[in-house]
């Protein structure tokens, strides 16, 4: 296939067309879906700040019920009285408790004396509550939510570090997340002499905190340094228990200023890690606990996979899709329309150039466009049209030549090499015919005392004269030509007879014979006419010209036209 | 149809094979697979040794005994040359066979060492019959740290964590196995690693008594300072040894540190040679040259970690360094001591 100019321009102005297109869906679609990922994260960091919002709520219920347990009147009175009926009531109140809150694993009262001996101790213990009685009761004075609680006023609340519970003894909350939140009881002189302890359990606190986030949704949460507390993956929570630490910062890097507290919050894209098969979208705030803690600080975190926000994205994609596959097409065809459009007129032209001929006419050019093809149209007609009359004169000047070259100038009557070319083609064609042509000889007499007397110009009038009397008195078929200065021949074609040739002769001599004015003189010239005829005085050129010359001599001895054959 | 000049892709392709295999370099730099801890390799350490040796050193960090066991034994011992053990650690890889005697004329740097550590008969488990098996490198011990303005004079022995004037001012470590150490060397047991008979109701005894002087336990060194400081605490057993001393140094404290007159128990962590390794001379080389004075002076400098070259500051000669060993039940002590950290009596951690 020829790869012309209207392909190739085609071409060039269908990828420009698609790319433009493409690159326009591109980025649309990259904006919009820039725009949800924007607007996921907002999503994201105001779901987490809900979460850390109810957490707080969570904790401070929880401090609301330890406040309530710490003011029963049965709690001081344990701890002063030693009255074994008093710790049983304050025993059932705390299994109630448990009973109402399923997060809660364990709640005591603990002595502040007797290196901090519990004193009422109930847990939970599988499905059931446990009264935990007798030498089974502990002593817990080294534990922090004792004597730092034994510090705190009345009605201020104590929170744990977020910590597996490796206390022995404790039933269902042994080696589980848990946090201890405690206050002390004070007494009517302002001493401390015991702490109520609630220990919760994370895992279940945040089961129902988390409940109603969407399923994909991914819970994180830390301590203050970063530590996994809460993970989708639950064997790298609480590292630092196990003798190695997995922190946030590892996983995320972006969460570094967050834990070092540069920042409140962060929302990040994340590729694939631990957290999930798939890159995710992230949110983490930072949180203080206002409580008295060595660790009120947290890292709330929630993620979203990427593909789930991405998959509001789909459909606009197809759309996009569709408009730049639209556009593209569009594009392919109005490229084709305008290559053609183009391409045309020059085909025009060059069509025109193919098909040039000398006539000056050719297929219709654009003349009429305004544009540069018009214009380059318009002068190509221009050169069409000279070029067309410079050939005209040219054929015209070469049959002026043609016609000089074959009849005598004075007469304008054949010359001899055209008389010759005749002759040949007539006795060619007697042959054939079997019929017969004859050949005169005329010679003017005593013409020579005309140009001598009268002048060279006088003698070529006189000349032209016979020329046209002898033109007229023959056929069209026949020929008639100037051979010499007063001799003429004329050749007669297809003759009935005889007597036909000597006819013509005659007619030809009377014409001849006719005066002629010539500047007020009249003037009368004769000739001597010699007829041959064919086949019966020569069957060839040759032997028909001697005859009709010694024919002529003849008749110019005798002053009169001899017959053929005679 | 126009030829294409081109030859087919498979000749192209075997061309290439061919040319890569005729150009490729003769074979490369002997490699020696280390198998380390965090700082005792740090890449310019490494750096130095691979431009004075020409070999490639592939560094592999590990952080837990477990995780080192796990290692060398996955390949028989052949997936690495030469690893850091310490000498309660070693003793099963020596009965498995997993590492090979050392030649100590290879290692003339080993003479540079203190002669605590050139003594090697008198360190207990890098030796087995006649044959040495690993090469000190680094150690610290436990030592105490006390408060200064607390104390008249530095604490002189280990009973101090149980006097009764420091109560709920005592730190301590949250290990089982030390823990008993303790009690066995405040008990004036032959070896704090050995407890047997009536020796745990005893140490039990002392560490109720012990956890009811206590302020709490720790876990971690910056958890340790962090209590230290906050909570005015008077006495901190040092299970991270000097590297708490500067923690605490660091966030201002007036704090001491002593090795009490029972000695302090003390980790040595050794170099050895698998019995997979490829190039042994290699494996000697790479000991010899971490003995000498600079990557000795990183250990102690950048890391905190005591070197076998020159004795730190905070000892002195007559101090005695207890070298751990295994102990004779660790499962047991690990669940006597939850039981008394967790506030059981004497009859509930005996129990059974």
């Amino acid at each position: 296939m020829k790869f012309g100019i209207a392909a190739k321009l085609g071409v060039v102005l269908a990828v420009v067309g698609m790319l433009a297109a493409g690159i326009t869906g591109f980025y649309a679609y990259s904006a919009s879906r820039g725009l949800l990922v924007q607007s996921a994260r907002e999503d994201l960091l105001t779901a987490t700040r809900v979460l850390s919002r109810r957490i707080t709520l969570v904790r401070e219920e929880i401090s609301l019920t330890l406040r309530a347990l710490a003011r029963h009147p049965a709690a001081l009175a344990t701890l002063t009285e030693d009255d074994p009926a008093r710790a049983a009531e304050l025993g059932t109140v705390f299994a109630l408790l448990l009973e109402a809150n399923p997060a809660y694993f364990q709640i005591r009262l603990i002595a502040a004396d007797a290196h901090g001996r519990e004193r009422v101790r109930v847990d939970r213990d599988g499905g059931g509550i446990q009264h935990v009685t007798g030498d089974e009761l502990q002593e817990k004075g080294h534990y922090a939510y004792v004597f730092d609680t034994l510090r705190l006023a009345a009605g201020e609340v104590y929170m744990s570090r977020v910590a597996i519970n490796h206390e022995r003894g404790s039933h269902a909350a042994l080696l589980q997340p848990t946090v201890q939140f405690a206050t002390p009881l004070v007494d009517a002189a302002g001493v401390a002499r015991g702490v109520i302890v609630i220990n919760v359990d994370l895992n279940g606190v945040f089961a129902q905190l988390a409940a109603d986030l969407p399923p994909d949704f991914q819970l994180f949460l830390t301590n203050g340094s970063g530590d996994y507390l809460i993970h989708p993956d639950a064997s790298r929570t609480f590292g630092f228990d196990k003798g190695r630490r997995v922190r946030v910062q590892d996983e995320f890097p972006a969460a570094l200023a967050l834990v070092e507290g540069r920042i409140a919050d962060l929302v990040i894209e994340a590729p694939a890690g631990a957290h999930a098969g798939t890159p995710v979208v992230a949110s983490f705030i930072a949180t203080q606990a206002q409580v008295n803690s060595d660790e009120g600080r947290f890292l709330l975190g929630l993620a979203q996979p990427l593909d789930a926000v991405l998959a509001r994205a789909t459909p606009l994609g197809a759309v996009v899709l569709q408009i730049v596959i639209g556009l593209s097409i569009a594009g392919i065809l109005i490229a084709s329309v305008l290559a053609r459009a183009i391409t045309r007129p020059i085909n025009a032209l060059s069509s025109a150039v193919e098909h040039f001929s000398d006539d000056g006419r050719g297929p219709a050019l654009p003349v009429l466009r305004a544009d540069e093809i018009g214009a380059l149209a318009r002068r190509f007609a221009e050169l069409r049209t000279q070029i067309a009359q410079q050939m005209a004169e040219l054929h015209q000047r070469r049959s002026e030549l043609e016609h000089l070259a074959q009849h005598d100038a004075l007469t304008d009557l054949p010359n001899r090499a055209l008389f010759d070319d005749r002759m040949g083609v007539a006795l060619a064609a007697a042959r054939r015919d079997d019929s017969r042509l004859a050949l005169l000889f005329i010679d003017l007499d005593r013409f020579k005392p005309i140009n001598d007397r009268l002048g060279h110009a006088a003698g070529d009038r006189v000349l032209k004269g016979v020329a046209d009397r002898i033109r007229h008195n023959i056929r069209e078929s026949d020929t008639a030509a100037r051979i010499g200065g007063d001799e003429f021949v004329v050749l007669l074609r297809s003759l009935q007879s005889l007597d036909d040739a000597t006819h013509v002769a005659q007619k030809i001599g009377e014409a001849i014979e006719q005066p002629v004015e010539l500047d007020g003189h009249s003037l009368t010239v004769t000739a001597s006419i010699g007829v041959a005829v064919y086949p019966e005085d020569g069957i060839d050129a040759a032997a028909l010209s001697r005859h009709a010359d010694a024919a002529m001599y003849r008749a110019k001895d005798a002053g009169k036209p001899t017959a053929p054959g005679g | 149809m126009v030829r294409s000049r081109r030859p087919p892709l498979l000749c192209r392709v075997l061309g290439l094979v061919l040319g890569l295999v005729l150009s490729a370099p003769l074979p490369a730099a002997e490699v020696l697979r280390v198998l380390s801890w965090p700082g005792y390799a740090d890449p310019d350490v490494v750096r130095s040794f691979e431009q004075r040796t020409g070999a490639r050193v592939e560094i592999t960090v590990v952080d837990a005994d477990e995780l080192l066991w796990e290692r060398v034994r996955a390949g028989d011992g052949a997936d690495f040359d030469v690893f850091a053990v310490n000498t309660a650690e070693l003793q099963r890889y020596i009965d498995r066979g997993l590492v090979v005697p050392i030649d100590l004329d290879a290692l003339p740097n080993q003479r540079a060492q203190m002669p605590r550590f050139r003594d090697l008969a008198a360190l207990p488990g890098v030796m087995r019959n006649g044959k040495v098996f690993a090469v000190p490198y680094a150690y610290a011990e436990m030592g105490l740290i006390y408060d200064r303005r607390q104390f008249d004079a530095p604490p002189q022995s280990i009973a101090a964590l149980w006097d009764p004037r420091h109560r709920g001012k005592v730190l301590i470590y949250d290990g089982g196995s030390h823990t008993f150490s303790l009690a066995a060397q405040a008990l004036g047991k032959p070896s704090p690693f050995r407890l047997d008979g009536d020796d745990w109701a005893q140490a039990v005894e002392r560490l109720i008594a012990l956890r009811r002087n206590l302020l709490t336990v720790y876990a971690q060194p910056d958890e340790s300072a962090h209590l230290f400081l906050s909570r005015g605490a008077a006495l901190l057993f040092a299970n991270y040894g000097t590297q708490q001393l500067q923690l605490l140094r660091a966030a201002g404290a007036d704090v001491g540190y002593v090795i009490p007159r029972e000695g302090a128990l003390a980790w040595l962590d050794c170099w050895a040679i698998t019995r997979g390794a490829r190039n042994r001379a290699l494996a000697h080389a790479w000991i010899d040259y971490l003995l000498e004075a600079g990557p000795a002076e990183v250990l102690s400098a950048r890391h905190g970690l005591n070197n076998t070259r020159s004795q730190p500051a905070h000892q002195a000669d007559a101090d005695r360094l207890v070298w751990l060993e295994p102990v004779e039940d660790v499962e047991r002590r690990i669940l006597l001591w939850e039981r008394i950290v967790s506030g059981d009596s004497a009859a509930r951690v005996l129990a059974p």
